[in-house]
Protein backbone atom coordinates (compact mmCIF):
# COMPACT_ATOMS: atom_id res chain seq x y z
CA UNK A 1 0.00 0.00 0.00
CA UNK A 2 1.96 3.40 -1.25
CA UNK A 3 2.30 5.93 1.61
CA UNK A 4 4.84 8.73 1.82
CA UNK A 5 7.45 9.92 4.39
CA UNK A 6 6.52 13.31 5.92
CA UNK A 7 8.38 15.29 7.90
CA UNK A 8 6.21 15.27 11.11
CA UNK A 9 7.51 18.26 14.13
CA UNK A 10 8.92 16.48 16.90
CA UNK A 11 9.17 19.65 18.66
CA UNK A 12 7.90 23.21 18.31
CA UNK A 13 10.54 24.54 20.41
CA UNK A 14 13.80 22.42 19.16
CA UNK A 15 12.61 23.02 15.62
CA UNK A 16 13.47 18.89 15.39
CA UNK A 17 11.67 17.24 12.43
CA UNK A 18 11.29 13.15 11.97
CA UNK A 19 10.52 11.92 8.51
CA UNK A 20 7.45 8.92 9.13
CA UNK A 21 6.17 6.68 6.30
CA UNK A 22 2.08 8.46 6.51
CA UNK A 23 -1.17 6.69 4.61
CA UNK A 24 -3.56 8.74 5.91
CA UNK A 25 -2.91 12.64 6.47
CA UNK A 26 -5.35 12.40 9.71
CA UNK A 27 -2.79 10.09 11.25
CA UNK A 28 0.09 13.50 11.16
CA UNK A 29 -2.78 15.99 11.93
CA UNK A 30 -3.79 13.75 15.57
CA UNK A 31 0.36 13.38 16.00
CA UNK A 32 0.92 17.42 15.31
CA UNK A 33 -2.08 18.39 17.50
CA UNK A 34 -0.68 18.39 20.57
CA UNK A 35 2.43 20.18 19.77
CA UNK A 36 -0.10 23.41 18.15
CA UNK A 37 -2.38 23.14 21.99
CA UNK A 38 1.19 23.51 23.49
CA UNK A 39 1.71 26.90 21.83
CA UNK A 40 -1.85 28.35 22.43
CA UNK A 41 -4.04 26.98 19.14
CA UNK A 42 -7.45 26.61 20.32
CA UNK A 43 -9.04 23.24 19.21
CA UNK A 44 -10.80 24.58 16.84
CA UNK A 45 -8.57 26.67 14.94
CA UNK A 46 -6.14 23.92 14.49
CA UNK A 47 -9.22 21.43 13.15
CA UNK A 48 -11.36 23.62 11.46
CA UNK A 49 -8.87 26.97 10.42
CA UNK A 50 -6.85 27.89 7.31
CA UNK A 51 -4.63 25.67 6.61
CA UNK A 52 -1.59 28.22 6.84
CA UNK A 53 -2.60 29.08 10.57
CA UNK A 54 0.02 26.48 12.10
CA UNK A 55 2.81 28.04 10.43
CA UNK A 56 1.99 31.92 11.59
CA UNK A 57 1.51 30.12 15.46
CA UNK A 58 5.23 28.20 15.00
CA UNK A 59 6.34 31.78 13.41
CA UNK A 60 4.64 33.69 16.76
CA UNK A 61 6.44 31.08 19.20
CA UNK A 62 9.31 31.72 17.85
CA UNK A 63 9.26 35.24 18.18
CA UNK A 64 8.22 34.57 21.44
CA UNK A 65 11.20 32.15 22.60
CA UNK A 66 13.57 34.77 21.19
CA UNK A 67 12.09 37.08 23.34
CA UNK A 68 12.35 34.63 26.09
CA UNK A 69 15.77 34.30 25.52
CA UNK A 70 16.51 37.99 25.42
CA UNK A 71 15.04 39.23 28.61
CA UNK A 72 17.00 35.91 29.99
CA UNK A 73 20.09 37.27 28.73
CA UNK A 74 19.35 40.91 30.08
CA UNK A 75 18.42 39.26 33.44
CA UNK A 76 21.74 37.47 33.72
CA UNK A 77 23.88 40.52 32.60
CA UNK A 78 22.28 42.55 35.84
CA UNK A 79 22.91 39.11 38.08
CA UNK A 80 26.33 39.29 36.75
CA UNK A 81 26.94 42.97 37.48
CA UNK A 82 25.94 42.37 40.97
CA UNK A 83 28.15 39.85 41.66
CA UNK A 84 31.29 41.47 40.08
CA UNK A 85 30.01 44.89 42.18
CA UNK A 86 29.82 42.73 45.51
CA UNK A 87 32.67 40.66 45.02
CA UNK A 88 35.16 42.35 47.11
CA UNK A 89 32.69 41.88 50.02
CA UNK A 90 32.95 38.31 49.74
CA UNK A 91 36.90 38.63 49.79
CA UNK A 92 37.41 36.54 46.42
CA UNK A 93 40.99 36.22 45.36
CA UNK A 94 41.76 38.90 42.95
CA UNK A 95 41.20 37.60 39.61
CA UNK A 96 39.81 38.88 36.43
CA UNK A 97 36.57 37.84 35.69
CA UNK A 98 35.36 35.62 32.91
CA UNK A 99 33.80 38.57 30.46
CA UNK A 100 29.56 38.09 29.92
CA UNK A 101 28.34 37.10 26.22
CA UNK A 102 27.71 40.44 24.60
CA UNK A 103 24.41 39.28 23.69
CA UNK A 104 22.16 36.16 23.93
CA UNK A 105 22.97 32.96 22.93
CA UNK A 106 21.01 32.42 18.94
CA UNK A 107 18.73 29.64 20.34
CA UNK A 108 17.21 29.19 17.21
CA UNK A 109 21.07 28.70 15.52
CA UNK A 110 20.89 26.12 11.90
CA UNK A 111 24.04 24.34 10.17
CA UNK A 112 22.01 25.15 6.55
CA UNK A 113 22.88 28.73 5.01
CA UNK A 114 19.57 30.50 4.48
CA UNK A 115 19.91 29.79 0.49
CA UNK A 116 20.27 25.97 1.15
CA UNK A 117 17.10 26.20 3.69
CA UNK A 118 15.13 27.98 1.17
CA UNK A 119 16.04 25.47 -1.30
CA UNK A 120 15.27 22.55 0.22
CA UNK A 121 12.01 24.09 1.31
CA UNK A 122 11.32 24.81 -2.08
CA UNK A 123 12.30 21.54 -3.25
CA UNK A 124 9.76 19.90 -1.00
CA UNK A 125 6.96 21.88 -1.76
CA UNK A 126 7.43 20.97 -5.84
CA UNK A 127 7.70 17.71 -5.29
CA UNK A 128 4.29 17.46 -2.85
CA UNK A 129 2.63 19.13 -5.70
CA UNK A 130 4.14 17.19 -8.19
CA UNK A 131 3.02 13.87 -6.96
CA UNK A 132 -0.34 15.20 -6.69
CA UNK A 133 -0.27 16.61 -9.91
CA UNK A 134 1.32 13.34 -11.59
CA UNK A 135 -1.37 10.78 -9.39
CA UNK A 136 -4.38 13.12 -10.91
CA UNK A 137 -3.34 13.27 -14.67
CA UNK A 138 -2.55 9.50 -14.85
CA UNK A 139 -6.13 9.23 -13.82
CA UNK A 140 -7.55 11.90 -16.89
CA UNK A 141 -4.95 9.83 -18.81
CA UNK A 142 -6.36 6.12 -17.97
CA UNK A 143 -9.39 7.86 -18.45
CA UNK A 144 -8.94 9.40 -21.86
CA UNK A 145 -7.58 5.70 -22.73
CA UNK A 146 -10.76 3.77 -21.85
CA UNK A 147 -12.89 6.78 -23.19
CA UNK B 1 -5.87 31.80 2.77
CA UNK B 2 -6.71 27.71 2.16
CA UNK B 3 -7.25 27.04 -1.37
CA UNK B 4 -10.92 27.42 -2.19
CA UNK B 5 -13.22 26.67 -5.01
CA UNK B 6 -16.85 29.03 -5.28
CA UNK B 7 -19.66 28.76 -7.89
CA UNK B 8 -23.05 29.35 -7.63
CA UNK B 9 -25.99 26.60 -8.80
CA UNK B 10 -29.41 27.01 -8.78
CA UNK B 11 -29.34 30.22 -7.09
CA UNK B 12 -27.25 28.72 -4.46
CA UNK B 13 -23.68 29.74 -3.70
CA UNK B 14 -20.94 27.03 -2.60
CA UNK B 15 -17.52 26.74 -1.34
CA UNK B 16 -15.54 24.14 -1.17
CA UNK B 17 -12.81 23.32 0.79
CA UNK B 18 -11.08 20.72 3.10
CA UNK B 19 -10.21 21.40 6.96
CA UNK B 20 -8.20 19.09 8.98
CA UNK B 21 -11.69 18.29 10.39
CA UNK B 22 -13.43 16.84 7.16
CA UNK B 23 -10.21 15.15 6.35
CA UNK B 24 -10.24 13.20 9.31
CA UNK B 25 -13.88 12.01 8.47
CA UNK B 26 -13.85 11.65 5.05
CA UNK B 27 -10.34 8.99 5.90
CA UNK B 28 -12.69 7.36 9.22
CA UNK B 29 -15.16 6.67 6.77
CA UNK B 30 -12.12 4.73 4.26
CA UNK B 31 -10.96 7.41 2.20
CA UNK B 32 -7.13 7.30 0.88
CA UNK B 33 -6.12 9.63 -1.35
CA UNK B 34 -3.18 7.77 -2.78
CA UNK B 35 -5.86 5.10 -3.70
CA UNK B 36 -6.88 7.29 -6.78
CA UNK B 37 -4.79 5.70 -9.13
CA UNK B 38 -6.03 2.17 -8.60
CA UNK B 39 -9.74 3.23 -7.25
CA UNK B 40 -10.36 6.39 -9.03
CA UNK B 41 -14.04 5.17 -9.15
CA UNK B 42 -14.63 5.20 -5.57
CA UNK B 43 -12.01 7.79 -4.60
CA UNK B 44 -12.90 10.88 -6.69
CA UNK B 45 -16.93 11.25 -5.96
CA UNK B 46 -15.76 11.21 -2.28
CA UNK B 47 -13.02 13.58 -2.84
CA UNK B 48 -15.85 15.71 -4.69
CA UNK B 49 -18.60 15.50 -1.76
CA UNK B 50 -15.98 15.15 0.80
CA UNK B 51 -15.30 19.28 0.06
CA UNK B 52 -19.00 19.92 0.91
CA UNK B 53 -18.38 19.10 4.37
CA UNK B 54 -16.82 22.14 5.63
CA UNK B 55 -19.39 24.85 4.26
CA UNK B 56 -21.81 22.58 3.28
CA UNK B 57 -22.69 19.92 6.00
CA UNK B 58 -26.09 18.83 5.33
CA UNK B 59 -26.65 18.87 1.67
CA UNK B 60 -27.85 15.75 -0.09
CA UNK B 61 -25.73 13.29 -1.83
CA UNK B 62 -28.24 13.63 -4.81
CA UNK B 63 -27.94 17.39 -4.96
CA UNK B 64 -23.89 17.16 -4.54
CA UNK B 65 -24.36 14.95 -8.29
CA UNK B 66 -26.17 17.13 -9.54
CA UNK B 67 -23.69 19.64 -9.00
CA UNK B 68 -20.90 17.04 -10.53
CA UNK B 69 -22.61 16.61 -13.59
CA UNK B 70 -23.10 20.62 -14.30
CA UNK B 71 -19.61 21.51 -13.43
CA UNK B 72 -17.45 22.24 -16.54
CA UNK B 73 -13.69 21.39 -17.17
CA UNK B 74 -13.85 18.30 -14.76
CA UNK B 75 -10.28 17.22 -15.59
CA UNK B 76 -8.96 20.98 -13.80
CA UNK B 77 -11.70 20.26 -10.74
CA UNK B 78 -10.16 16.81 -9.54
CA UNK B 79 -6.57 18.42 -10.12
CA UNK B 80 -7.58 21.71 -8.16
CA UNK B 81 -9.32 19.21 -5.37
CA UNK B 82 -6.51 17.11 -4.95
CA UNK B 83 -4.04 20.38 -4.36
CA UNK B 84 -6.60 21.27 -1.74
CA UNK B 85 -6.88 18.09 0.00
CA UNK B 86 -2.82 17.86 0.07
CA UNK B 87 -2.61 22.01 1.28
CA UNK B 88 -3.27 21.23 4.79
CA UNK B 89 -0.74 18.76 5.29
CA UNK B 90 1.42 20.28 3.42
CA UNK B 91 1.35 23.59 5.25
CA UNK B 92 0.96 21.97 8.74
CA UNK B 93 4.43 19.50 7.94
CA UNK B 94 7.00 21.92 5.37
CA UNK B 95 5.91 25.69 7.76
CA UNK B 96 8.70 27.08 6.02
CA UNK B 97 9.44 30.87 4.44
CA UNK B 98 8.92 30.09 1.11
CA UNK B 99 6.06 32.31 -0.30
CA UNK B 100 4.19 31.27 -3.06
CA UNK B 101 0.97 31.86 -4.30
CA UNK B 102 -1.72 29.80 -5.80
CA UNK B 103 -2.79 31.26 -9.90
CA UNK B 104 -6.42 29.73 -9.92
Amino acid sequence: MESELVDVPLSVEEGTTKRVPVRLHSEIFEKCFPAFLAIGMTAEEYWDGEAELPQWYMQAERLKQKRENELAWLNGLYVYHALCNASPLFGFKKSKPEKYPKEPFDIFAETDTEEEKERKEKAHYEDMKARISASFKRFNAQRSQNG
Amino acid sequence: MSKKIEFAFNGENYTLEYTKRTIRAMEAKGFVAFDVETKPMTVLPTLFAGAFLANHKGLSQEVIDEIYEALDDKEALIAHLGEMYAEQLEKLTAPGNVVWKANW
